[in-house]
């Protein structure tokens, strides 16, 4: 019998803690338990046949750490071939006792390397370490796999996809909880469902975690959060000072009522023993599951947060989008990630609950930029995003890197897209939008584009896509060329609910083109869409009256409860402050008091008066240096500091856009700035790059760890022969000197400024440094200096 | 937890890491209460901690005999001591996510919000050790003094601690999340310990370097 038809209808019951079992019989010394396998087999091999003994139906291998990064002394396949024997002779042991099947697990616990975007281990080179182990197991004989003790979502979808792309044998993710129901990285039970219920495991639940005691909301969360069946094998109590205290029979009881709730694997964590599974054996020979499986919805997930979509719309920010944006093209086309991070944060602050995200323009590698993208939104936002781009490969990358469960943006009904599309979407148990058009392009009646939803649905359906997770797109045409168009379109979205059941999103400013008041064709439009029941608005979330409408809308629809949501946004409209006094303001006291709006104005006044590059030289730089001057004396702070930088950045922008009209080249100078090799820490680094970029150098931010070859890629791709190094760390400043070293040698004329809370002047100098940073501003005087002396770009 | 953390925080810190000088204007003293707020909404306070004997042997000194400490810092430090407590401790993830995203949209208060984290993380330490038994000698971390930063290893492994609250190691021996503590103290009181403090011995001019008291 195999475990799948195994597992049909009953309880089954894992074993316990091999590890609490070891240290009752010997002191490790630090010994890695995994080792044991090799070294004393015989040990192993007697703990399994014990929990097989107390009823276990499943026993898991003895390979918890058993992977490259962990297993150094002894290579995994080695570790995982004898724990593998280890399980099968006290199988075989006991078939000698007993003819009741029993199954082995291949443990595969965490790396214990944090994975990108938080730490530096790529997700590539994790899903290596998983596949090695997958491959030993499954060559090893094993029935079947269990990833355990999880508690970074990205590496549990990572090592699923090990298991589901290496194996064909049922696979098992749990992940560990902490007692505010999330685990370390932030996992919710309900995002976790989403992320990894369409990747196929065959069941998902907790282990380790907190102790029984506190789990059962947790557990009920998870059971009407997801269709699969839930496995919890939970600790005997915190595996710290107080020493697995519970006793068996209360571990038992609590488990008892997982079960009654529909939990179907139960099993033991630290502290558990034979005489906890004996208890466990007659829980699920005595219990009977009562599951009530949830009805299916769609759902879009981050790694910490999900959106479901019912019939209340949900607001999907569109501004991460380059096309007609030359500045943020530029941008992309370097490498550069600013406005797209800025842009994410600021839609989620204005109402955005979904992020649309594409990074599409000439001249990207867009099967490079969107994976990186999606990393570097998610280091810092837990919004779910959509990954939008027509390059298949691009969103196949995305959608393996996403943390979660994206929306993917788009398939259409024509052949090439659907063959191209849906396996993607089908792999990641992605949600998709379809977009009603196909061959014959966007047909012009509602009827038609009813007919092309139900056709991609259909296909969908056929690749084991449910129906819940296709979002269907009516596609807004202009009124400007056809006046039936919004009424279509709003046609076609309410025939797609009614008539198959899907849910809908739409764009919705491509309506106005070519018309005068755009806004107000716009709103009204969104307004149709709504009423005809649009799911997911797809709209600049900065625009008021965009959102207000939206808003407006839910309270009038009984959507949005007691209004609680439109009041908590908008009570405070008639409070308001009044607009500040005017008042007679130097640039100088305008910038360094932070006022965006007077900076700009006086800018604006300079630029009729005087050239752009003199307001530069003569104006702006003077004004920075004072503001420098007086940080470095104490008479200003550090926030005061970043707050005139960042208002100086208004005026620049407004001296570099005259100098483009007039063809002139804007930048004085091109600077790469990292944190070095090693050091994670980057706030220092963050403000300097601040502080350079207002004073008018493009800078290129390499982020925290960079590797020396790293650097000195970056200043050869772009050109720049001035580096900014930051430590805080005194061991990491040996990887700031090899980093001076290497570009020393490689670009002779290169000038380096140093900077980071362990170094000085006379440290700097031995290292090699040209100059040293002790304040953001001291270094946008070393660029002064060292472009004066060599090339000055302006 | 802000209530308990409270006598150990240190506003004079915050003020020192923005290069405030004298005594803060009220704006900027407002901007740290809510800097604060923010900090406490974000944390979510884990640690993990063990006593170790501390055997002196073959003329070295050594945690439960597994932990060499050949540093003369610590084998001063611990010169009274019998035990030392090794005690890890965070103030979680989400918060380095709010900081990044303020330093993106309004960077002066993702400094200000950079502060406070520092320094509560800084007063969870310092409350963890007030809750050790008797007088103990200073907080001691690896990569102080002549304790290198490799030690963080050893001790991550004897209170696994990336197992039960979540910290880890970069491949430099760094913490991430950031704002989090290892530090080690042992029972008893360390006569010299004034003199040997490490600002007192230090020659750098560093942004973390306390004024004499």
């Amino acid at each position: 019998m195999n475990f799948q038809e195994f597992m049909k209808n009953r309880t089954i019951v894992f074993d316990g803690a091999m590890g609490t079992q070891i240290q009752a019989r010997m002191d490790l010394k630090g010994t890695p338990p995994d080792h044991l396998s090799i070294t004393h087999p015989e040990m192993i091999t007697a703990i399994h046949l014990d929990y097989l003994r107390a009823g276990a139906d499943v026993i898991i291998t003895n390979t918890f750490g058993a992977n490259r990064l962990k297993a150094k002394e002894i290579a995994p396949d080695a570790l995982i071939r004898a724990a593998v024997v280890c399980a099968k002779e006290a199988k075989a042991s006991y078939a000698k006792e007993n003819d009741r099947p029993v199954f082995i697990a291949l443990d595969l616990g965490p790396i214990g390397t944090l994975l990108e975007p938080s730490g530096s281990l790529t997700l590539e080179d994790a899903y290596d370490l998983y596949k090695e182990q997958v491959l030993t197991g499954v060559d090893a004989g094993v029935d079947l796999l269990l990833v355990e003790t999880q508690t970074d979502l990205v590496e549990a979808k990572c090592a699923l996809l090990a298991c589901r792309e290496n194996a064909d044998l049922p696979v098992f993710v749990t992940m560990s909880y902490e007692d505010n129901g999330r685990t370390f990285t932030g996992t919710d039970p309900v995002s976790m469902a989403v992320t990894l219920e369409g990747m196929g495991p065959d069941a998902i639940g907790f282990n380790c975690s907190f102790g029984t005691r506190q789990m059962l909301p947790l557990v009920e969360e998870l059971l009407q959060a997801t269709r699969l069946p839930v496995m919890v094998q939970p600790n005997a109590g915190l595996p710290d000072a107080s020493g697995h205290a519970q006793t068996d029979a209360a571990f038992a009881a609590d488990l008892r009522a997982f079960v009654e709730k529909g939990v179907q694997m139960i099993g033991g964590c630290c502290g558990t023993g034979p005489a906890t599974i004996r208890a466990l054996r007659k829980v699920a020979d005595t219990t009977g599951r009562k599951r009530t499986v949830p009805a299916p919805q769609t759902r879009i997930a981050s790694f910490a947060k999900t959106v479901i979509v019912e019939d209340d719309p949900v607001i999907v920010g569109e501004r991460i989008n380059p096309t007609g944006k030359k500045a943020f093209q530029a941008e992309l086309r370097e490498g550069r990630v600013d406005t797209l991070l800025r842009e994410a944060v600021l839609q989620t602050e204005e109402g955005a609950r979904i992020l649309d995200v594409n990074t599409g323009a000439a001249g990207v590698d867009e099967a490079l930029m969107l994976p990186m993208a999606i990393k570097e939104i998610q280091a810092i936002l837990d919004t779910p995003l959509m990954l939008d781009s027509s390059n298949t490969e691009a969103l196949e990358k995305a959608a393996r890197a996403y943390n979660g469960k994206p929306l993917i943006n788009s398939v259409n009904g024509k052949e090439e897209s659907l063959a191209a599309v849906l396996p993607v979407v089908k792999k990641y148990g992605a949600c998709v939008l379809a977009l009603t058009l196909d061959d014959d392009g966007i047909p012009d009646t509602a009827d038609k584009r009813v007919e092309i939803a139900g056709k991609i649905l259909s296909r969908a359906l056929a690749l084991g896509i449910p129906k819940e997770n296709i979002i269907v797109d009516c596609l807004t045409m202009t009124v400007s060329t056809g006046q039936d168009n919004a009424r279509i379109t709003a046609e076609a979205v309410r025939r797609v609910q009614q008539e198959l059941g899907l849910k809908t999103a739409l764009g919705v400013s491509n309506v106005s083109f070519g018309l005068p008041n755009r806004a107000a064709v716009n709103r009204t439009f969104l307004q149709m869409a709504l009423e005809a029941g649009l799911h997911l608005p797809i709209i600049n979330p900065g625009d008021r009256q965009m959102t207000e409408t939206v808003a407006s809308y839910r309270v009038l629809y009984g959507k949005d409860k007691e209004a609680s949501d439109f009041i908590a946004k908008y009570a405070q409209m008639k409070n308001a402050a009044p607009a500040a006094t005017q008042k007679e303001t130097t640039l100088y006291s305008a910038i360094a008091g932070g006022l965006r709006t007077e900076t700009e104005q006086l800018t604006r006044a300079l630029l009729e008066e005087k050239e752009p590059l003199a307001i530069i030289e003569e104006d702006l730089i003077p004004v920075l240096n004072e503001i420098g001057k007086k940080f470095e004396t104490g008479e200003l702070y550090l926030p005061q500091l970043i707050r005139a930088s960042e208002t100086v950045k208004g005026a620049f922008d407004l001296v570099k856009e005259k100098l483009q009209q007039e063809g002139t080249g804007v930048s004085k100078g091109k600077i790469v700035l990292a944190t070095v090799q090693h050091d994670v820490h980057d706030i220092g680094k963050n403000i300097v790059k601040i502080v350079l970029e207002n004073y008018g150098y493009d800078v290129y931010d390499l982020g925290k760890d960079v590797a020396p070859e790293t650097v000195l890629a970056a200043c050869r791709e772009q050109d720049a022969n001035f580096v900014g190094l930051s430590a805080l760390m005194t061991t990491t400043v040996v990887s700031m000197q090899k980093t001076i070293a290497l570009l020393k040698q490689e670009i002779p004329d290169v000038g380096v400024v140093v900077g980071g809370a362990v170094l000085n002047e006379r440290f700097a100098k031995e290292i090699g440094a040209d100059y040293y940073g002790k304040h953001p501003t001291d270094t946008a005087n070393a660029a002064q200096k060292h472009f004066r002396n060599r090339r000055t770009p302006l | 937890m802000r209530k308990a953390l409270a006598p150990w925080i240190d506003k004079a810190d915050i003020y020192r890491f923005l290069h405030v000088h004298g005594e803060p204007p009220e704006d900027l003293q407002l901007a740290v209460e809510q800097g604060l707020e923010e900090v406490f909404a974000a944390a979510v306070f884990r640690f993990v901690q063990k006593e170790a004997v501390l055997i002196r042997q073959n003329g070295g000194i050594s945690l439960d005999g597994e932990i060499p400490l050949p540093y003369p810092s610590l084998e001063k430090l611990f010169q009274n001591s019998r035990t030392v407590y090794v005690i890890a401790c965070t103030i979680g993830p989400e918060i380095m996510r709010r900081i990044k995203r303020a330093l993106l949209t309004d960077a002066a208060n993702g400094v200000i919000i950079d502060a406070c984290a520092s320094v509560v993380a800084d007063a969870y330490a310092a409350y963890l050790q007030s809750e050790l038994p008797g007088e103990t000698t200073m907080r001691f971390s690896p990569g102080y003094g002549d304790v290198p930063l490799h030690l963080q290893r050893d001790l991550f492994a004897y209170l696994d601690i990336t197992k039960r609250i979540g910290i880890y190691l970069s491949k430099g021996d760094l913490m991430i999340p950031e704002k989090s503590v290892v530090f080690m103290a042992g029972d008893g009181v360390c006569e010299t310990e004034e003199a040997h403090s490490l600002c007192a011995n230090c020659t750098n001019d560093c942004a973390y370097r306390k004024e004499a008291q």
